[in-house]
């Protein structure tokens, strides 16, 4: 196993490299530099200037020697300066992970547990009308556009009820709050996005779910587990949940990037301070910085959630073992 | 000029302006101490977008540019009569020859952290605007200068190397401290943890920035031009225009710029607020290549703009929020001439017109032909503007009555300048103008412009218009210089390089309790003008400060 995890470790560099090198080609190859919204058609900018801008942020060098230098910074840890505002990429970006993390692992967590619990119910009842309540509002979730939706529940919950703030993630006032009104304030605004988050994100993993309990329900082994007088409850949940969570597993590894990669649409519908948004923008303003550094950071945990999905495997079903 | 007693006079004109608003407010009691003004309340407003530098010199992006206005001050200021006026100058004086600018400095000004104010912040700044490692895109407007010298701490000397009269707008960019900055040069300069945290001399005092949420500022007690009345400004950041007019409707935020269907929505929306209108000061132009074959003849483009109805451009597009343009100024400009007259829509004389220049439809398939070739051609624009593209296809229906097969391709901005405008590779265009106070149009339209990358794109020469925009950037006489650019307006309207389409209206709203706002034609630059003179009358404060006891 030991060996394994190292042998599976050091393959993890060379797609690291791979996947920081494909996403540099395709950012140059993208039409337009960073300097552009700056310096097209503006009338108070001579030809000079523009040309004096695209030496200041190192674009008149050829590309591979940009990507080298990239590179050489990086082994140094530093993702170096945004073409925006000349700060610290690895300070905007961890400026907006803890507003991004608290999102994600709210509503990745009510997903989750949503998600099981109508995925099992829904298999153990196959057919009920249970079942088919829950595959109609899964895929109503699905559908409905994440936009749309958030817009009609900001109109009842914020405008017509007046209950909820209708976005951004804290108050005006929030200096001047104690802890627990902080607490109550940033809860308020969490609602609608997490809500929203859970509902339009739960399709995929109850629909799993529900199929990978069938068909272990249709083992053998739960034959015989009924056979010798359990509780239905004992059956599910003891015999029948354990093996029915490997593609779960998966889905788990799979989401680690969705933690801190943010999502761009949920957080400028509800004015959210994340990492969605700051990717969204690095990449209409050619930041090619910002981009690498959320770049990076992305593929490494998407290469970390499949190796920790992996070695899961072996826990949850002793028979797979990692030489 | 503005000595003290036009200050004193104006001062006096425009609280007059205020009283008579309060009245018209229904205001009955305005004697009462509940009506006066309060040192109270918070005014936020909401931007699409977060700020990047809070540093004038750096800085281009409009949401920095707003924070930057409240917090810093230049030696020069726009009135509402788009005058230039003094701001951290007391007055200055241009030598005849228009090469020497000599300003002298307000003695009572301090910067934020209780520093003076002198002549070297100005050098400062000037050093860092024209210092080659320094990231500024504003280094053009200053390339003309010569040298700066200071004769004492509070009068300095500009030379200039030719006459140049925009020169004086560009000394409204914000002062930036040198004690702050600490002499930092280049690198240094561009990375200095002041851009986030910036000490100005104006009448706000930055507080707080917390990224892609909020920028908070407060009123500067002892701001040179008078205590601000709104005590608190709030910016905050609401990516999504249809989530920030809900905001709207919501009552928490006090002002937002409204697109033409919002203008229209129902009343609910501005239970509380005062809605305004006025001509954005912008344009937006069809541009026609004149080297191409079909476009060099004028003819053919005065039939064009016979054939466009721009009224019917206006209420489609703009759903009426709008009105249609004869040039390339701002209507309520000084620089604008309102003797220009507007090409007719008559699809009958736009066909005369073209069979005058050859244009007949022989073959009766409905598209006019000369020499065997159909009259095609294709016009472009940029993707992401809904309004441009929706301008496009209604000129491609109108053209298509008088007999031309007009098709529409739509361009990635980034594609759509480097390859296709920078090279002049095109036809016909749909692009806008963004306007300045100062009417200086010599980069669009001088016939020097035309290299790869420059703006005049579509190729225009007029000897005249040429000698004439020499002419106004050398004449510092206001009243000169208004038959210049009054010439210029007609001329370029006459010879049809753009068809001007027309000016979306700015369409902003505030909250009614704010006192203060006016309509005048530098208010589409937003109404920073004059912000802080705005009041909330004591009994209508919404968000009291907390006292400390």
């Amino acid at each position: 196993m030991a060996s394994y995890l190292f042998k599976r470790l050091l393959t993890l560099l060379p797609l690291l490299l791979g996947i920081t090198f494909l996403t540099f080609l395709i950012m140059q190859l993208a039409p337009g530099k960073p300097t552009d919204l700056i310096t097209d058609l503006n009338a108070k900018m001579s030809l000079e200037a523009k040309q004096k801008l695209t030496k200041l942020y190192g674009l008149d060098r050829p590309w591979p020697i940009q990507y080298w230098e990239w590179l050489k910074r990086l082994s140094k840890f530093d993702f170096g300066k945004s073409f925006k505002d000349d700060r610290p990429v690895i300070h905007k970006i961890l400026e907006r992970l803890p507003a991004t993390l608290l999102l994600n692992f709210l509503s990745l967590s009510l997903i989750f547990t949503l998600a099981i619990l109508i995925g099992m119910t829904a298999a153990a009842k196959k057919g009920a009308l249970f079942d088919k309540l829950t595959t109609l509002f899964v895929y109503l979730g699905f559908s409905i556009p994440t936009f749309w939706l958030a817009l009609l529940l900001m109109i009842l919950f914020g405008l017509k009820i007046g209950l909820l703030p209708i976005s951004g993630l804290r108050s005006l006032n929030f200096e001047e709050l104690n802890f627990l009104q902080k607490a109550w304030d940033m809860l308020q605004h969490l609602l609608l996005p997490v809500s929203v988050m859970a509902l339009t994100g739960l399709a995929a993993l109850a629909r799993y779910t529900r199929s990978s309990m069938l068909e272990v329900l249709h083992q053998d082994y739960i034959r015989t587990a009924r056979a010798k007088g359990l509780k239905e409850r004992e059956v599910i949940f003891k015999h029948a949940f354990k093996n029915a969570l490997i593609p779960i597993i998966t889905l788990l590894g799979l989401m680690l990037p969705e933690l801190i990669g943010g999502s761009f649409i949920f957080e400028t519908i509800f004015a959210y301070p994340g990492m969605g948004r700051l990717g969204f923008e690095a990449i209409m303003s050619r930041d090619y910085p910002v981009l690498m550094g959320i770049g990076t950071m992305v593929a490494f945990l998407t290469l970390l959630g499949n190796l920790l999905a992996d070695m899961l495997y072996a826990l949850a079903d002793p028979r797979i073992r990692y030489k | 000029m503005a000595s003290n007693w036009i200050r004193r006079l104006f001062i006096i004109l425009y609280t007059g302006v205020t009283f008579t608003a309060c009245k018209q407010n229904n205001n009955p009691q305005l004697q009462s101490s509940s009506s006066l003004p309060a040192y109270d309340d918070t005014f936020i407003e909401s931007s699409i977008g977060d700020a990047s530098y809070l540093n004038p010199v750096l800085a281009s992006d409009s949401a920095s540019s707003s924070i930057n206005g409240m917090v810093f001050n230049g030696l020069v200021k726009y009135n509402a009569q788009i005058q230039l006026v003094g701001d951290l100058a007391e007055k200055w004086e241009i030598s005849k020859d228009g090469l020497v600018f000599t300003f002298y400095l307000r003695k009572n000004v301090k910067w934020h952290d209780g520093q003076a104010f002198t002549a070297e912040d100005v050098l400062y700044t000037f050093e860092r605007l024209i210092d080659p490692e320094v990231k500024t895109p504003h280094s053009s407007s200053y390339e003309k200068v010569k040298k700066v010298e200071l004769l004492d701490p509070y009068t300095l000397r500009i030379l200039y190397k030719e006459p140049y009269v925009p020169a004086l707008e560009s000394w409204g960019i914000g002062i930036i401290p040198k004690h702050i900055f600490k002499g930092a040069k280049g690198k240094e300069f561009n990375e200095h943890p002041a851009n986030k945290k910036p000490i100005g001399t104006g009448p706000y005092i930055f507080k707080e920035w917390r990224v892609d949420e909020k920028i908070a500022l407060e009123a500067n007690p002892k701001y040179f031009d008078g205590r601000p009345h709104i005590a608190k400004y709030v910016f905050r950041i609401i990516p999504d225009n249809a989530v920030e007019f809900l905001e709207l409707r919501n009552k928490s935020i006090d002002t937002m710029v409204l697109t033409p269907d919002q203008y229209h929505a129902y009343p609910e929306f501005f239970e509380e607020y005062k809605k305004y209108r006025f001509p954005r000061a912008a344009y937006t132009y069809l541009g026609f290549n004149l080297n191409h074959p079909i476009f060099k003849e004028k003819l053919v483009r005065l039939a064009l703009a016979h054939a466009l109805q721009k009224k019917e451009l206006v209420q489609a597009v703009l759903l009426g929020m709008g009105q249609s343009a004869t040039g390339p100024f701002l209507p309520l400009s000084w620089s604008f001439n309102s003797e220009v007259k507007d090409f007719e829509y008559n699809p009958k004389l736009s066909k005369q017109m073209l069979q005058e220049a050859g244009w007949q439809d022989l073959n009766q398939d409905g598209i006019l032909e000369k020499d065997g070739k159909n009259f095609e051609f294709t016009l472009m624009t940029n993707q992401g503007n809904k309004m441009r593209a929706l301008t496009a296809e209604i000129i491609q229906e109108q053209l298509k009555k008088v007999g031309i097969k007009m098709n529409i391709r739509i361009v990635e901005w980034s594609t759509f300048i480097k390859n296709f405008i920078d090279k002049k590779n095109f036809e016909a265009i749909i692009l806008g103008w963004a306007l300045s106070p100062d009417p200086d149009i010599y980069n669009i339209w001088h016939s020097s412009q035309k290299k790869d990358g420059q703006y005049n794109f579509v190729s225009y020469q007029n000897l005249e218009v040429d000698a004439l925009l020499e002419e106004g950037r050398k004449t510092f006489d206001q009243q000169k210089r208004k038959e210049i650019y009054r010439k210029v307006h007609g001329l370029v309207h006459d010879d049809i390089p753009y068809i001007f389409l027309f000016y979306p209206d700015f369409l902003p709203v505030v909250q009614e309790r704010f006192v203060g706002p006016k309509v005048v034609a530098l208010s589409s630059f937003g109404f920073g003008w004059n912000f802080d003179k705005w009041f909330v009358p004591k009994n209508k404060v919404r968000y009291p400060l907390i006292t400390a006891q």
